[in-house]
């Protein structure tokens, strides 16, 4: 336990101004993550997970709070050094079609980063780019493929090789599988969990499939309105989770009935997400909330620990597990 | 084995380009038109270059031949001075290309540094640069032109100068309208992501897109430009040095005469309207070149 973990987020907030008025997307976040584990972000669009994921890579700096990536703090790196240390923090872009650069061809994007960061000879980086491609499932020819020319699958492999070239240490995907068909978000499932035991990489997988995330993920942020409201460990949340959030999130995972009958009422929440740019006072979640009372109209929930790494920011936790 | 070493090697390097080039041809090759109006601006290419060398007879002209009707001897006639209207079209051509793609360069290297800087950086930048844009759009900039040449004098430099540093407000806006659509996409957040420098992404992936907008502009900017530079000839008897002469001035110079020797006017004209047209067919066969329609990697 007193390993330093690879990413320790602190008290992150991100807010844009939005016709002259503040849009909070991420408000107060933090957690940390290990090398070689998982996080998965879930929560409704909107909740500001990509956001998020952005800001803990600081392409979208955030206002406050800091993150400590590998013992550095990314707040106090010039541009320079930021620049390299991308080397170890890569994303994948829920759309690889408009992420990829459309006028080069795969192989071309595959060798940018490579050539960003003047790794290697013209020779070294085509043998490098060879391996990538296999090593994401594609063959060598498709290196000539314009992004366009492939499927949605293969795309998004490409995309993968791209983050992989620098030989990442995080990997942030974001909403990767959300544009893909059944079978192929399976596939690249087992792409994301074959380079994790390779690579020992540490993913942040962003995504509202809570499937795929409880099937990847050693650990589950769930949040709403830019804060994280529960975090726990994986099997942790999902035999318990206490949020009722977390609760009625869960309760939307569909299972294929056996029969007619087995048919169960659908739940759903009442309402929809509140603006981030007018966050309800006290608890952002009393507007939608099964159980409100009237203390969480008025006041905010801190996060407290109702089980072993299993946080929750709720009135009503307080009572059944402190 | 061998195929995929052979299509790793053969991605490699600039091979992937000269394919894609290639590919980009073939949809420009299937207008007839266009690819004669190419064949035809290369032709005036080669007049503009060689004029001097390919011009049957000297500038001065031949006292004993004046206004001679077209004829083997003399392709396009002879004027009131007795100069060959065929070599006087032949200068034309090199004066006026030489001045399109000068003042063309120019034009475009403001115009697009300036829409760009305008698009990327935002703020106060932009609104200054673009209210500066939108003042020169707006501006008779042809009153200003012929102003400074009246001060610079006549010299082909200073008509490049004066249409290059007043013309360019178009080039400026389709640029910043262009990059605009980039700043703020996952394209070139891509490109941050893996720690590409401000200027690698400015080069490798906002330059080409607003490029591939803007060269369809550029072809339709010559129009421009050489009807300017004829107007500036014509109207304003603004133009270069002998043995050099804008067609503008060869219309002016021939145009009393022009009842009773009317190959003095239509000669020029044809050439002149020949440069205009293949400019505009090339133009539009770049735009089906590039158009999401020809192709999807645009």
């Amino acid at each position: 336990m007193s390993v330093e973990p690879l990413l320790e987020v602190t008290h992150l907030s991100k807010s844009f101004r939005v016709h002259g008025q503040t849009l909070q997307a991420v408000r107060d976040v933090s957690f940390t993550l290990a090398a070689g584990e998982t996080l998965g972000l879930v929560g409704e669009s909107g909740s500001g997970k990509s956001t998020l994921g952005r800001s803990l890579l600081w392409l979208l700096p955030p206002e406050t709070g800091d993150v400590r990536f590998a013992g550095e703090r990314l707040r106090t790196l010039s541009k320079q050094a930021l620049r390299s240390r991308r080397k170890d923090m890569q994303i994948v872009f829920q759309d690889p079609v408009s992420a990829l650069n459309p006028r080069a061809n795969v192989f071309r994007n595959i060798e940018e980063p490579l050539l960003v960061h003047r790794m290697g000879t013209a020779r070294e980086r085509r043998q490098e780019v060879a391996r990538l491609l296999s090593q994401v499932g594609l063959q060598e020819a498709h290196g000539l493929a314009y992004p366009f020319e492939l499927s949605g699958g293969q795309q998004q492999r490409v995309m993968i090789a791209r983050a992989l070239a620098l030989q990442p240490k995080l990997v942030v995907c974001d909403e990767m599988l959300s544009a893909l068909d059944m079978s192929v978000q399976t596939q690249m499932m087992a792409l994301l969990q074959q380079l994790q035991q390779e690579h020992h990489l540490a993913y942040v997988f962003i995504s509202h499939n809570l499937s795929a995330v409880g099937y990847l993920s050693s650990h589950i942020a769930v949040m709403y309105l830019g804060k994280i409201v529960e975090y726990a460990p994986t099997e942790q949340l999902v035999a318990s989770p206490v949020h009722p959030y977390t609760a009625t999130l869960f309760q939307s995972i569909l299972h294929i009935p056996e029969s007619k009958a087995a048919r169960s009422a659908l739940t759903t929440l009442p309402g929809e997400i509140p603006s981030p740019v007018k966050v309800p006072m006290g608890c952002a979640f009393h507007t939608r909330c099964p159980h409100v009372q009237d203390v969480c109209r008025t006041q905010e929930p801190p996060s407290i620990q109702v089980a072993q790494g299993h946080f929750v920011a709720c009135h009503l936790a307080k009572g059944d597990f402190a | 084995m061998s195929t995929v070493t052979d299509a790793v090697a053969y991605a490699s390097n600039r091979s992937w380009r000269r394919s894609r080039l290639r590919r980009g041809f073939g949809r420009f090759a299937r207008g007839p038109l266009s690819i004669i109006g190419l064949i035809w601006i290369i032709v005036l290419v080669v007049v503009a270059l060689f004029a001097p060398q390919l011009a049957p007879y000297p500038v001065a002209g031949d006292i004993l031949v004046v206004n001679e009707a077209p004829s083997l001897a003399h392709w396009f006639g002879t004027n009131n001075v007795g100069q060959d209207m065929l070599t006087l079209c032949m200068y034309g051509v090199r004066y006026t290309l030489t001045i399109a793609a000068g003042a063309t360069i120019l034009s475009f290297c403001i115009g697009v540094f300036v829409g760009m800087m305008a698009g990327l950086q935002g703020g106060w930048l932009d609104q200054v640069l673009m209210r500066f844009t939108d003042f020169m759009y707006s501006f008779p900039s042809f009153v200003l032109a012929i102003t400074v040449i009246e001060f610079t004098g006549q010299g082909i430099v200073s008509v490049i100068v004066m249409l290059g540093l007043t013309q360019w407000a178009g080039f400026a806006r389709l640029s910043r309208g262009m990059t605009l659509t980039l700043r703020n996409s996952e394209l070139v957040e891509s490109g941050r992501a893996i720690g590409a420098s401000r200027a690698f992404v400015i080069r490798h992936y906002v330059f080409p897109h607003v490029w591939s907008s803007i060269s369809v502009y550029t072809a339709f900017f010559l129009v421009n430009i050489i009807t300017q530079d004829g107007m500036l000839g014509l109207f304003y008897n603004v133009g270069p040095q002998p043995p050099n002469i804008s067609f503008g001035s060869l219309l002016l110079l021939n145009t009393p005469d022009v009842l009773g020797f009317p190959w003095l006017l239509t000669m020029p004209v044809l050439v002149f309207v020949s440069i205009l047209v293949s400019l505009i067919v090339v133009g539009e066969g770049l735009q089906t070149m590039l158009s999401p329609k020809g192709s999807v990697n645009l």
